[in-house]
């Protein structure tokens, strides 16, 4: 599998080349290196906060509010860590502070309901998700709707970007043994997935 | 073969990618590497696992990098506006507060709110030295022997 291996071997390092000079720019108030810094890592920290979400809606809402904290708070970054670490940490930070508004949101709007005699319960992700998740096809459904977000993050940082299970226990704050056992779980989920839509592969298995 | 392809599939399910196309030097992958069946399936779970990456990379923000930037600076100065506001008002809520604490205990407390009272002309008038940039407020109290001086 070539395409998979070298999407997924060398991104952890290629996504940090030439980083450092567009940080330190932009730590001096220079808004075209802030402005470059974000166009490169703008696809990523989407995929992140897809990641962690599992909603397209709530990845947008997330990466749109890691753009203003990034501002904020990248003179705080000291280069001690990766920036994409560092930037990871962010998102996910960001993602929390979206679910978080969204249970109390729901929360609030629920016990709304039940005091107006309405005790209809309404998905706080909304009606279009189905939708998306439909016309992305069936693996993708299967990792955005069927992993728990650990073992949403964790594949994805894994297997489909070539991060070492111990760089994700850091990054997670997982001992690395957890992060294995959510991985494994992941491609269960996954894998089985596929070979029930290729029967032919494992019909005379057992035989 | 030291595993039969039943177990194959089983380890299959969780294994590491240089195991599914048998390039590793594990049991499974040895067996992937003569079982054309097993070979089969690892090649499977490899493409499909590359196609799962491509599809994923395919799904893009709704907002469009250069409007998600603009949209960013609209809302930090929004969020700048209200910090500074905020900055301005606590102080001053905070002082007000004080202030009414002091004049509440005043030592003509029986008097009713909003009355007013002729202070004595004896009263000493503050000097009060503070470094540029620093703003400071003073409030007189009803008590003649407190005045509340507020730095912020």
């Amino acid at each position: 599998m070539p395409g998979y291996r070298e999407n997924c071997l060398s991104e952890p390092t290629r996504m940090e080349e030439g980083v450092s000079a567009l940080i330190e720019g932009a730590q001096a108030g220079d808004d075209g290196a802030f402005e470059q810094l974000v166009r490169r890592f703008y696809d990523r920290i989407y995929r992140w906060a897809l990641a962690r979400t599992g909603d397209r809606d709530d990845a947008d809402d997330v990466t749109q509010e890691v753009l203003v904290r990034l501002h904020r708070h990248l003179d705080g970054f000291d280069g001690r860590s990766r920036f994409t670490t560092w930037l990871f940490q962010v998102t996910r930070s960001a993602a929390a502070d979206l679910h978080r508004r969204r249970t109390r949101r729901a929360r609030l709007a629920l016990r709304a309901r039940l005091g107006s005699g309405r005790t209809e319960v309404v998905d706080p992700r909304g009606s279009e998700t189905q939708a998306d998740l439909d016309r992305a096809g069936g693996l993708v459904a299967v990792f955005l709707e069927e992993l728990s977000d650990r073992q949403r993050e964790v594949f994805d940082l894994v297997d489909l970007h070539g991060y070492a299970p111990a760089e994700v226990g850091a990054m997670l704050g997982m001992e690395p043994v957890t992060v294995r056992s959510h991985l494994f779980r992941a491609r269960r989920s996954i894998r089985r997935k596929v070979l029930e839509s290729h029967p032919e592969l494992v019909e005379d298995y057992g035989n | 073969m030291a595993i039969d392809c039943t177990t194959a599939l089983e380890l299959l399910l969780e294994a590491e990618p240089a195991d599914l196309d048998g390039s590793a030097s594990s049991e499974l992958s040895v067996h992937v590497r003569e079982c054309a069946r097993c070979r089969a399936v690892g090649q499977e779970l490899l493409v499909q696992q590359d196609r799962l990456s491509r599809e994923l990379a395919a799904l893009r923000p709704a907002v469009g990098v250069e409007d998600a930037l603009q949209k960013a600076r609209r809302e930090r100065m929004r969020r700048s506006r209200r910090r500074q506001a905020w900055r301005l008002a606590a102080p001053l809520a905070a002082a007000a507060a004080v202030a009414a604490v002091f004049l509440a205990r005043g030592p003509e407390a029986g008097r009713m709110p909003g009355e007013v009272v002729a202070l004595p002309a004896s009263r000493i008038e503050p000097s009060v030295e503070v470094s540029a940039g620093q703003n400071v407020m003073v409030f007189e109290t009803r008590d003649r022997s407190a005045k509340v001086i507020w730095f912020y």
